[in-house]
């Protein structure tokens, strides 16, 4: 194809994690289809979603992984943390247990991605004031501690839910412009502008969506 | 008359040359910009011709018909004098035409001590000489170039420098020698920087030694060169060569060689330099040029033929965002990564790899009968990976015979997962054909290209899901199973096989279903050779799917193995 079939220059790839029914897979629904799911299944393994976003006139397509929050699957899902360019650390506002829970979503975050991954941590239903069981200010706390971003958003009203995802593109993008995130390395979690670039790992280069002769 | 006067002279003469300089430049920027408003063809005739020779011609003659007796010739010689300085940019001529100036003055006022006839040249110039100045200059500015005036200038100098020698060469000899001794001194001051003569003090004592023994051989070539003089200007050039030859020095001559030659590089750098300064920001001159080719065409551009170009600008742009739109919805690449099949390949690939690695270090740990066993199993399992050339003994399942074929062998996996999107994307597909197959037949059109989009969107959700499906069932076998439900991971292997060999049996019956669709399609179409390559494109992608399923299918044989080696491990 002549003009090369990518509109966008970037590819950034997310994670999201956390405990199980916090609201990942609703976060991610809110922020590619706008819209709220109420009755949202178990997760099973990782379920991806994308959209493409403009930050600083470059459009940057963010491929996000959702993870399965149950226990069970935490041994596979681990395996997906590799490469990861920003990683949504979630916890429920309403339960307690998924907020001491983070130190070891963060442990994980910290030792499977690379030092320049993104960490946001995000506080999801924030619409539920009234359960509220964390209080911004102690979040707010740990997450200064951790040097993490923060903020509490709500899938169900959308809340926050857009910032939450932008700000992580930026400021991994702005890693990019200062240098300090290398897009040669092997697991940046950044591709660059794939229809000249490739996929890092060697059997999907063969398998790039660009390539349209025969492989056999 | 102290050298260091005389360099100072010198000094403030060539700032003036080279602020007059400027200021000329900068009055031909604006002549050029003038003749560019009054649409004139001037910019066009200075950059063909550059410096224009028959101008200069023309200033020759002028200042020559001026020289009609010798005083006049010595006005016009000061005031030529003065335009050689002032116009002069190279140190080279502006400094030897000082020489030749303060030669001439040392012959006029020779009665005067020198160094005021300097002082009074250089400070308080004659009126009547301004005067004249002005009006070269504005002669000169007529002709538009810094090269033409240099020419002209310079031209009038060596033609007059004889004249006003010739006139006042009667004047007393030994005078005249003193005069002319301290003017070589100061040439040869001059020249030896750029000239490069050597030991300037020992030939300039030698050169006056010269002097004093040619002084009655000079008084003879006064006489003969003053009743040559009157006749014309040629004669006087003739008379510089007389002068020089009467000394006898040979370094002398070549010295004004030199400096001849100096001038006219000189020239040559004021012409370049003139281009230059016309051609800033305009190289090649193509805007003037163009810009002059306009004005003669007359209005070349109007308004509504500017609106019709930009009209079919934004129609070309739209078709080409519109055919660019139309690629994207029939491109099987990216439609397989719209449908996350890229990113379920790549989740597949990394717990493929994970396992590969754990089933190599287990296997390093192991030894003796544990080793043994473990090695036929993982064996066995490989096996059971093999595929066997799906294209050869390919049986054709109907549509209800893949359904229930995927059916059961996802269930025999026994891990929970259910075909239920595969079998929706192929329902879907099959009732599109059969729809498209009957209007075809009742000779409804049906464009080739939305055939063609149909197959491409089909056979890459397929594959995506496909790619899915492996994937969820790796998931699955990776956690820990209840004890004594799971299936044993070479039945496991056997299962996936099978349901390997059944998607790619059903790309392939997909594949030949659309092709017929386009074949048929492609009686009612005006041009059916444009069928062709959406054909052939349907066949290269179903085999790019085929590829895409049995890859996934073998990134599935490591973690069976490491399913297959806690299963064994779970026994002990």
């Amino acid at each position: 194809m002549a003009a090369g079939p990518y509109n966008y220059s970037y590819i950034f790839k997310y994670i999201i994690i956390g405990d199980m029914g916090v609201g990942k897979s609703c976060l991610l629904h809110q922020f590619t289809e706008k819209k709220f799911m109420a009755d949202c299944p178990h997760t099973i393994g990782v379920e991806f979603g994308t959209r493409i976003i403009e930050v600083s006139g470059q459009k940057i397509k963010l491929q996000i992984w959702d993870t399965a929050g149950q226990e069970r699957f935490r041994a596979v899902t681990r395996s997906y943390y590799r490469g990861a360019a920003g990683a949504l650390m979630v916890y429920d506002i309403t339960r307690r247990s998924t907020y001491n829970h983070l130190s070891s979503w963060l442990t994980d975050a910290r030792n499977l991605t690379n030092p320049n991954t993104v960490i946001f941590l995000i506080g999801n239903k924030s619409d539920l004031e009234a359960q509220r069981d964390v209080t911004y200010e102690e979040a707010k706390q740990f997450a200064d501690e951790n040097g993490l971003m923060f903020l509490e958003a709500s899938a169900k009203t959308g809340d926050n839910v857009e910032d939450a995802f932008l700000e992580t593109a930026r400021k991994i993008y702005q890693n990019i412009q200062d240098g300090s995130l290398d897009l040669n390395a092997a697991e940046s979690g950044v591709q660059h502008k794939p229809s000249t670039g490739g996929r890092p790992n060697p059997l999907n280069t063969d398998q790039q969506p660009s390539n349209e002769g025969c492989r056999c | 008359m102290s050298s260091s006067d005389e360099e100072g002279a010198y000094e403030s003469a060539d700032e003036g040359a080279t602020l007059v300089a400027t200021e000329t430049e900068v009055q031909i920027k604006k002549k050029t910009d003038s003749a560019a408003e009054s649409g004139k063809t001037v910019g066009s005739k200075n950059t063909d011709k550059g410096p224009s020779h028959d101008v200069k011609q023309n200033n020759r003659t002028d200042s020559e018909s001026e020289k009609k007796t010798v005083e006049e010739a010595e006005n016009e010689m000061k005031t030529v004098d003065e335009m050689d300085n002032v116009n002069k940019s190279s140190d080279a001529t502006g400094k030897n035409d000082e020489l030749e100036k303060d030669e001439k003055k040392d012959t006029l006022d020779m009665k005067e001590p020198a160094d005021n006839v300097i002082t009074n040249e250089e400070r308080a110039p004659p009126l009547s000489t301004e005067q004249k100045i002005h009006n070269t200059l504005d002669t000169l500015a007529d002709n538009e170039s810094v090269s033409d005036t240099c020419t002209s200038a310079a031209s009038s100098s060596w033609g007059g420098w004889g004249s006003s020698w010739l006139s006042t060469a009667t004047a007393s000899v030994s005078s005249f020698t003193q005069k002319a001794g301290e003017s070589l001194t100061t040439m040869m001051e001059n020249v030896e920087a750029q000239m490069g003569v050597p030991a300037p003090e020992d030939i300039i004592e030698e050169n006056k030694d010269h002097v004093q023994e040619s002084k009655m051989s000079d008084e003879q070539k006064d006489v003969r060169s003053k009743e040559a003089d009157p006749s014309s200007g040629s004669s006087s050039g003739d008379g510089d060569g007389g002068f020089f030859a009467a000394f006898g020095v040979t370094a002398i001559t070549s010295v004004v060689e030199r400096t001849v030659t100096g001038g006219i590089e000189a020239l040559e750098k004021i012409g370049k330099k003139t281009m230059d300064v016309l051609q800033e920001s305009d190289p090649g001159l193509r805007k003037k040029r163009k810009y002059f080719k306009e004005v003669t065409m007359g209005d070349k551009v109007n308004l509504s033929m500017l609106l019709r170009e930009a009209k079919e600008e934004a129609e070309r742009q739209n078709k080409e965002q519109h055919e660019e739109e139309e690629q994207k919805k029939a491109h099987f690449g990216l439609l397989f990564d719209e449908y996350q099949g890229l990113a379920h390949l790549e989740a597949l690939e990394m717990l493929s790899n994970q396992s590969e690695n754990k089933v190599q270090t287990v296997l390093g740990s192991l030894s003796g009968d544990d080793l043994e066993s473990l090695k036929t199993e993982l064996i066995e399992i490989k096996d059971a990976f093999h595929l066997d050339d799906i294209d050869e003994n390919q049986e054709q399942l109907s549509d209800e015979e893949f359904v229930h074929a995927i059916t059961e062998h996802l269930f025999s996996l026994s891990i929970g997962a259910t075909p239920d999107k595969l079998k929706q994307i192929q329902t879907k597909a099959h009732d599109w054909l059969t729809l498209c197959t009957k209007d075809l037949e009742e000779k409804q059109k049906r464009e080739p290209k939305d055939i063609h989009m149909v197959a491409i969107q089909t056979l890459a959700e397929l594959t995506a899901k496909s790619i899915e499906q492996f994937h969820k069932a790796s998931e699955l076998m990776l956690l820990q199973q209840v004890k004594g439900q799971e299936k044993k991971p070479i039945e496991r292997a056997m299962s996936l096989s099978k349901l390997t060999s059944a998607l790619c049996s059903e790309v392939a019956v997909l594949s030949t279903k659309f092709g017929e669709c386009l074949n048929i399609s492609a009686e009612w179409c005006e041009n059916p050779s444009t069928v062709n390559p959406f054909i052939t494109n349907v066949y290269l992608e179903a085999s790019n799917s085929a590829s895409y399923i049995q890859d996934a299918f073998q990134l599935v044989l490591p973690i069976l193995q490491i399913v297959a080696m806690e299963t064994q491990n779970a026994k002990h």
